[in-house]
C-alpha cells in the first residue's frame, strides 16, 4: 500500500464521517483537474468537462457515506461517480447499473476466497501491475478504449504508426492478463 | 445458481470505461445482477481505471473553491438524498433483475408477439443500430436458425438453452459474433426466456477489433 493511496480513502471518510471541508478540497485538488483531462480525451468539450466534474463532486458530498473503503479505492469510488455523471449528462438518462439493494441482486458469497481478492489487496496489487507497465503502454492502454477511430486518433496525436499503437495495447492487456488472470473471463473457474 | 458462462473482457472493461454502447450496458448490467464473479471482475477493472488518474495528464480547473459546491450539495433538494439504501418490499419476488425491470417491466406484463413455432418476442428498445428484444422459447423448441453480421448477447433470465454443445442456464451470458448461423434449442423441461441485444456489423467492427481476437478469443 502506497501512503499516498491510503490517503485518500482516508479524505474521503474524513468527508463523510465529519463533513470535512478540507479533505474535500483536498481531494477536489488533485482529482478534478485529472478527471477533467480523461473527460477531454473522452470527447467533451472543456466546458462540458468542468461541469460533470464539479457535478461529480456535488455527488461525492452527497454519498461520501457510502464509500466503503474494504470494497473500492476512493480513486476507483471517484472514477465511477464521474463516469457515470458523464454518461447520464450526455444521454439524459440513466446508465444500466446493478442495483446491489434490489432484492433479486445476487450477494457475493462472503467466504468466496478463491473469486475475489480483499479489496485493499486488489488496489495494492493493481497499483503495482500499473507500474510494470511501461511508459509507452501505459499511455495508449488508457487513451484507447479500444476503438478503431480511437486508435487513430492517438497514432496521430503520438505520431506512432496505428500497428505500433494497437501492439503496445495488445501487449498491455496481456500483461494484465498475465499478473491477474483471475479477472479475465477464459480464467475464472 | 451457478454461473458458467460470463462477459467477455472487452466488454466488460467498456462497460467500466463508460465506453459500452447503451443498450450492451443494458445486457451487461442485468448480467452483473446475477454474477458476484462479474462483478468483482468490474471492481477490479475500476481500479485500474481509477488508479490510473495517478498518470493523467492534469487540466487546469476553472472552479478552485469547493464551498460553493457544498453549499450546493448541501442546499439541492436533489433526487439524489435518500437514494442509497433504500429498498421497497415488493409483493412477490421479480424475475427480472432491476436494470432490466426499468426498461421493460417485469415477465407478467410483457406483452409478447408470435413469431412463429410458439417462439415468442417482445421489442422494447432500438437505440441506432442496437436492438433489445425479450425472447420466449417453449420447452424443447427451436429458435429459428439464424445468421446476420454483428453481434448478439443473450442473457438467460428463466430455464435455459443449448447452442452446439454447450447449456447456458439461468443467469448465463452469450455473446456470439454471427459469422455462422447458430440455434439455440431451450431446454426440455421448461420454457426459456431471454434477453438478446444485437447490433450491426458495421458498429461491431469498431467495437471489438479484430485485434484483440487471439487474446480473448471472441
Amino acid at each position: 500500500m502506497t501512503p499516498q493511496a491510503d490517503a485518500w480513502s482516508d479524505l474521503l471518510t474524513r468527508v463523510a464521517t465529519d463533513k470535512d471541508a478540507a479533505a474535500f478540497q483536498a481531494l477536489y485538488d488533485h482529482f478534478a483537474p485529472r478527471l477533467k483531462s480523461r473527460l477531454m480525451r473522452n470527447g467533451a468539450s472543456p466546458g462540458a468537462a468542468e461541469d460533470v466534474v464539479q457535478e461529480a463532486f456535488i455527488k461525492i458530498w452527497r454519498k461520501a457515506s457510502s464509500f466503503d473503503p474494504s470494497k473500492a479505492s476512493a480513486a476507483a469510488w471517484i472514477f465511477t461517480i464521474a463516469r457515470n455523471m458523464h454518461i447520464d449528462s450526455i444521454r439524459k438518462s440513466a446508465r444500466p447499473e446493478p442495483d446491489l439493494n434490489d432484492p433479486s441482486f445476487v450477494q457475493q458469497p462472503h467466504e468466496d476466497a478463491g473469486t475475489a481478492f480483499d479489496a485493499q489487496e486488489r488496489a495494492v496489487l493493481i497499483r503495482q501491475v500499473i507500474k510494470t507497465l511501461p511508459d509507452a503502454q501505459q499511455t495508449v492502454l488508457f487513451r484507447s478504449y479500444f476503438d478503431e477511430e480511437t486508435h487513430n486518433e492517438i497514432a496521430e496525436s503520438l505520431k506512432l504508426p496505428i500497428g505500433t499503437v494497437k501492439s503496445r495495447i495488445r501487449l498491455a492487456l496481456q500483461k494484465l492478463h498475465d499478473l491477474m488472470p483471475q479477472y479475465f473471463k477464459d480464467d475464472l473457474s | 445458481m451457478t454461473i458458467r458462462h460470463h462477459i467477455p473482457d472487452d466488454m466488460l472493461f467498456l462497460y467500466a470505461s463508460g465506453d459500452l454502447p447503451h443498450l450492451w450496458s443494458l445486457g451487461v448490467a442485468t448480467h452483473l445482477s446475477y454474477c458476484p464473479k462479474c462483478v468483482a471482475r468490474l471492481g477490479s477493472y475500476e481500479e485500474i481505471l481509477g488508479n490510473a488518474l495517478e498518470t493523467e495528464s492534469i487540466e487546469s480547473v476553472v472552479h478552485n473553491d469547493v464551498s460553493s459546491l457544498i453549499s450546493a450539495a448541501n442546499s439541492g433538494s436533489d433526487e439524489s438524498h435518500g437514494e442509497d439504501g433504500v429498498t421497497v418490499a415488493l409483493s412477490k419476488p421479480a424475475v427480472f433483475p432491476r436494470p432490466l425491470r426499468e426498461r421493460c417491466g417485469d415477465l407478467d406484463s410483457i406483452k409478447w408477439s408470435n413469431v412463429g413455432g410458439g417462439v415468442k418476442q417482445h421489442l422494447f428498445e432500438q437505440d441506432g443500430a442496437y436492438t433489445a428484444r425479450l425472447l420466449y422459447i417453449p420447452a424443447n423448441v427451436a429458435v429459428p436458425a439464424h445468421g446476420h453480421g454483428g453481434v448478439e448477447l443473450t442473457q438467460v433470465l428463466v430455464g435455459g438453452f443449448h447452442d452446439a454443445n454447450q447449456a447456458f442456464n439461468r443467469g448465463d451470458i452469450q455473446v456470439v459474433a454471427h459469422e455462422s448461423p447458430h440455434q439455440p434449442i431451450a431446454m426440455a423441461d421448461q420454457a426459456c426466456v431471454c434477453l438478446a441485444i444485437t447490433d450491426a456489423p458495421l458498429r461491431f467492427r469498431n467495437l471489438l477489433p479484430r485485434l484483440f481476437q487471439p487474446f480473448f478469443k471472441i
